[in-house]
């Protein structure tokens, strides 16, 4: 009975590696297994077993190959040299004999099937349809066509909204740099470490900053327009907070890597906390502070972009327009026009960073 | 003429045992102090509460008669520089502006809220630079400064806080030995024109014997020797430095 029962226990899939210690293997066997019943059940509508079956048939084969055969298939390649125990490569490629069906069996087929079942549940959860790819087809064509024929006599005007829309991202990276300075310093947990008092400080920023950056943009904008109206303005202080709360934890965690020793040495001159930040901490973060501020400039020209959408003028709101009117072959200059403006502030900030390194 | 006094300090890191057992030394105004033992013998704690870099458990020290830990860190830190095993200066920064940090501390009152520094700060960071020989140096970044002209930086830091005591915590064990001498010279020569009482850690008893005019040996966090360069015998040496290592 016992016997019977590690006999059946030996047929599921991990447990051949979980009993030669190797338990992170076997973990993912006996996961990979468990995968391909749940997901089996919900995709077959009907029982699993024969997959499961399957399954652990061939997960038992790579195992007993694994531990049975390749114990005596060394022996042997051994002695075909004279009894040595040594390998030698010859002897194992005549004993190797390759057939196509026996390296089949040796694929990994629980891994193969457990990657085809989460596809196809996935693909079933994301109403995936290749009929609707290929019946769409032409209306996409049309789509394109028109896209690829834009109507350039939009160009000023998307110049106009690309100029605010830049102007937005850089007043809100401004504004954000004023947040995250000082606000950087209360999240640095080696500056806030000297009294009680200070770590509650660092405690209460360090959760603020975490639930700011944890809402969207896009909530953000929201919030704002219902609270200041349309406009630009909205969008400007949507893209204050976020790159106010990115900045801080970038910069808090540059604040945190610098050199102890300056700070010390500041310290032990009588230097109160505050002129240590400005003396002895914030030189050393020169260089840092640039890549870090333009990351965020990038970031915001590309999310002052999307605040269009809901209501914070720029170039997303007559994007978001011609879109949703069909006229594709005007809202073309627009996507392109942001394009250029994407790429441009990419490579010009790439530029810039390699330079001060 | 007693001017540091030393009554009682110990100091232990949580519930663990003495990392600096309770110690009673006093030090005239003027002398020159090598503190020596083996590393972690508590010479760098015992440096540290001096400036209270690491607030002692136990006892007290006194400077001129009155009680450190009475006064705010400021006052007492504006009265004892100090310099370290590594120059620690801001790399980007001038030698000149590194200098200027050891002003920092006399930046109190309305300059405190609003930090620039004055031109007499300037001219006493400009003296202190050239005392040390680094003159020439004033605006080169400290980056570009070889370890030894770092180190001088440091001390010129340390000058121009004026102060009456100078702590150097293993100021010259980073550093090859013509530029540990240069270091040592300056330290003494700044003890000797400006009458600071100078107390360094060393693990070199050569050093020590030639600059010092005062040992103080440590040893598993105990003093087990205090007296001059020429009282350090070589059984005291064996005592603090070799028993250590069987």
């Amino acid at each position: 009975m016992n016997s019977n029962l590690s006999i059946a226990l030996n047929l599921l899939p991990g447990v051949g590696y979980m009993h030669r210690g190797k338990y992170l293997r076997g973990a993912l066997d006996l996961a990979c297994f468990i995968i391909v019943l749940v997901t089996g059940r919900a995709l077959l509508s009907a029982d699993s077993a024969l997959l499961a079956l399957l399954v652990m048939a061939s997960s038992a084969y790579r195992m007993a190959y694994v531990v049975h055969m390749s114990a005596p298939f060394f022996q042997q390649a051994g002695r075909a040299v004279g009894g040595r125990k040594t390998l030698d490569p010859l002897g194992m490629i005549a004993m190797l004999k390759p057939r196509w069906w026996v390296s089949v069996l040796n694929w990994p087929w629980l891994y193969i099937v457990v990657v085809a079942m989460v596809v196809a549940y996935l693909s079933r959860e994301t109403e995936l349809s290749w009929m609707q790819i290929v019946m769409g087809a032409p209306g996409a064509l049309d789509m394109a066509k028109d896209f690829l024929s834009p109507d350039w006599s939009h160009l000023p005007n998307a110049l106009k909204y690309a100029m605010q829309t830049i102007a937005i991202a850089i007043l809100g990276t401004l504004c954000g740099i004023l947040i995250a300075v000082p606000v950087s310093v209360f999240c640095a947990k080696n500056l806030m470490q000297a009294t009680p008092s200070t770590r509650l400080v660092y405690y209460v920023a360090r959760w603020g900053m975490a639930v700011v950056r944890a809402s969207p943009t896009f909530l953000l904008g929201l919030m704002f327009v219902a609270w200041v109206g349309l406009g630009p303005f909205p969008g400007v202080l949507a893209i204050t907070v976020f790159s106010g709360a990115l900045m801080t934890k970038l910069l808090s965690e540059a604040i945190e890597s610098v050199n102890p020793g300056p700070i010390e040495a500041a310290t032990a001159t009588g230097a109160n906390l505050f002129h240590v930040i400005l003396f002895s901490v914030f030189p050393q973060l020169q260089t840092v502070f640039i890549a870090i501020s333009l990351y965020c400039l990038e970031i915001n020209i590309h999310s002052a972009t999307v605040l269009g959408l809901i209501g914070a003028q720029g170039i997303g709101m007559p994007i978001h327009e011609y879109l949703s009117s069909l006229a594709y072959s005007s809202a073309s200059v627009y996507i392109l026009v942001v394009m250029v403006i994407t790429v441009g502030t990419d490579y010009a900030s790439g530029f810039v960073r390699s330079r001060i390194k | 003429m007693e001017f540091l006094r030393i009554a009682g300090l110990a100091k232990r890191f949580g519930a663990a045992e003495y990392a600096l057992a309770p110690t009673d030394l006093v030090f005239g105004r003027g002398q020159f102090v090598a503190v020596i033992g083996p590393s972690g013998a508590g010479k760098t704690t015992f440096l540290r509460c001096m400036n209270r870099m690491i607030e002692p458990s136990e006892g007290k020290i006194f400077i001129n008669g009155q009680c450190i830990s009475s006064m705010c860190k400021r006052e007492l830190r504006q009265r004892i520089a100090m310099v370290f095993q590594q120059p620690n200066l801001v790399p980007r920064l001038s030698a000149l502006d590194n200098v200027l940090i050891g002003r920092l501390g006399f930046m109190v009152g309305r300059r405190a809220l609003f930090p620039c520094f004055r031109h007499e700060d300037r001219m006493k960071a400009l003296t202190a630079l050239d005392r040390v020989g680094m003159l020439e140096y004033a605006v080169t970044p400290c980056v570009s400064l070889s370890g030894g002209q770092q180190q001088r930086v440091a001390i010129a830091r340390a000058l121009a806080q004026e102060a009456e005591v100078l702590l150097a915590d293993e100021p010259v064990a980073s550093l090859d030995p013509e530029n540990a001498a240069k270091v040592m010279e300056l330290l003494m020569d700044i003890n000797q024109q400006d009458g600071v009482t100078v107390l360094v850690n060393l693990h070199q008893i050569d050093l020590a014997r030639k600059y010092a005019n005062t040992i103080v040996a440590f040893k598993a966090g105990r003093m087990v020797f205090y007296g001059t360069g020429e009282e350090f015998m070589d059984e005291h040496y064996r005592r603090v430095f070799v028993a250590a290592a069987s």
